[in-house]
């Protein structure tokens, strides 16, 4: 029979453990995990009903999330029915159970160096793959596991990358001044156009390096993650700095260790990790990191919450000066268009007179697809890095006299 | 050799392409098509000429006959019918 199927080009029948939306859906009360089930306690613990302000006891019928203190206050929520928000809830079940579901996960098998000849194109996830030749990943299921973790290094090559998604307004987001500092990065990671031209300035040989601030989760990602940013840049190596008192969890302590001396970890000899366990600024005064350079030095702050009201007062003192001095690039990352709004409103504020706007805020063509839900209200929900924006501290240019 | 490696974009059996190379090729497939249509328009342009060209009726109306003796014409059309009665009696 299968002979038959194949010439007449008819597809196989589905393996039963193969991922769909109908077979990964269970109610999360009674979820055959028991972390999910912890999960829907701790929902029912910590939210409260956004109809009746009551606690919540009724799980959504369509998305198996507790959403609801009663099967009324569900039927009456007009908003939640007409924004559709349980197809989004569904989907944070399903994703969750797919990724316990214990089935073969091929696509972690991440492609190495690309062939000389092979451009990569960088226009969104899905030409990314193929141009890079990941496993074939046919399902949202397998694109939510795997853009999920390569969401932080390939947002980062995305906006470094020559082929990069973002134009230059009026087109895209890029301002004219982070035109400038990109095409400073840019310089450094194509060194075939310095020997093109016999009397440019040569950069410093040194390895480029991305300081990623407020590290937590990002920082766990094993080093063969972050080898696909070098992967894109064959002829230069990174040192990738994690930078803030949640970048290093032990996992055979089981907590996060703070260290006077960085934690250095190469991964091979063009790609290091350095984990620096204390805030930016407390290295930035001790001049650790000194000399900056535009041509080598670049930051990124995932979900930093440089507005959020439990996180403002670290960032927005001595780190932000210090951020505004080194006159390198910075961009910053929210989980949804408030988080990085409110973000983006304090730093303008504060920095108003003191810093160019590299990029405005837009949503991230490399944000992971896989959705989230916050415990303490399951009605919102989010993806990680799913905006971007970026600043950078004032240059003053050298006047005539 | 890689380039007798079959894709991972290829079904392994029947050789389709998978979903995900449907998705990524997605973005182009308009202007492939309106590239298609010029390509395909090009050359079934040039062979409709071609052929209309080829087989126009042609009679040879344009070529002017050589002017013919009368007893010539007679002494070939004598010669004419006895070739053709020979053929019969055959």
């Amino acid at each position: 029979m299968g002979f038959v199927r194949n010439a007449l080009g008819l597809d196989a029948p589905a393996d039963p453990n193969d991922p769909t939306p109908a077979n990964r859906f269970h109610p999360w009360v009674e979820s055959p995990c028991p972390d999910l089930r912890d999960r829907a306690h701790r929902i029912m613990e910590l939210a409260k009903c956004p109809v009746t302000g009551e606690k919540i006891e009724f799980t959504c019928p369509i998305s198996g999330i507790p959403t609801h203190h009663s099967k009324e206050a569900w039927e009456s929520d007009k908003v939640y029915h007409s924004t559709k928000k349980y197809d989004y809830l569904r989907k944070v079940n399903i994703y969750e159970h797919d990724l316990r579901s214990g089935r073969p996960f091929p696509e972690f098998d991440f492609p190495l160096e690309q062939d000389f000849d092979r451009v990569v194109n960088m226009t969104n996830w899905d030409l990314f793959f193929y141009t890079r030749q990941f496993y074939s990943m046919d399902t949202e299921f397998q694109l939510a596991a795997v853009t999920k973790m390569l969401s932080y290094p390939m947002t980062i090559a995305s906006i470094l990358h020559q082929y990069s998604p973002y134009s230059l307004t009026p087109k895209g987001p890029i301002t004219l001044e982070g035109l400038k500092s990109l095409a400073a990065l840019r310089y450094t990671l194509y060194p075939f156009e310095q020997q093109k031209q016999k009397n440019l300035a040569k950069v410093k040989d040194r390895p480029m390096r991305i300081f990623i601030l407020g590290a937590r989760a990002e920082a766990q990602l094993p080093g063969h993650v972050w080898k696909q940013i070098q992967a894109l840049f064959p002829v230069q190596s990174f040192e990738i700095h994690f930078i803030g008192p949640e970048c290093f969890y032990d996992r055979e302590q089981g907590r996060y260790i703070t260290s006077s001396e960085p934690i250095i970890q190469n991964v091979d000899e063009t790609l290091r990790l350095v984990y620096h366990t204390d805030y930016f600024h407390v290295y930035h005064l001790q001049q650790d990191f000194f000399p900056y350079d535009p041509y080598l030095d670049v930051f990124f702050a995932f979900h930093a919450g440089f507005g959020a009201i439990e996180s403002k007062n670290t960032w927005m003192g001595e780190s932000f000066k210090g951020l505004l001095e080194t006159k390198c690039g910075i961009f910053i990352t929210g989980y949804n268009k408030q988080d990085i709004m409110n973000d983006w409103n304090t730093i303008t504020e504060q920095g108003h007179n003191k810093m160019d706007v590299l990029m405005e805020p837009i949503k991230n063509v490399f944000g992971s697809t896989k959705w989230e839900l916050n415990d303490a209200n399951p009605q919102e929900v989010y993806q990680f890095n799913m905006w971007v924006a970026g600043f950078r501290g004032k240059r003053y240019h050298a006047i005539e006299v | 050799m890689g380039i007798f490696k079959q894709s991972p974009y290829q079904d392994p059996r029947t050789f389709k392409m998978t979903p995900a190379m449907i998705r990524a090729r997605q973005p182009y497939f308009v202007k492939n098509m309106i590239g298609l249509g010029v390509l395909v328009g090009v050359t079934a342009g040039i062979y409709a000429y071609t052929y209309r060209i080829l087989h126009k009726d042609d009679d040879f109306s344009d070529i002017p006959i050589p002017p013919i003796d009368e007893k010539e014409l007679e002494k070939l059309k004598k010669e004419y019918e006895d070739h053709k009665r020979e053929e019969q009696k055959k």
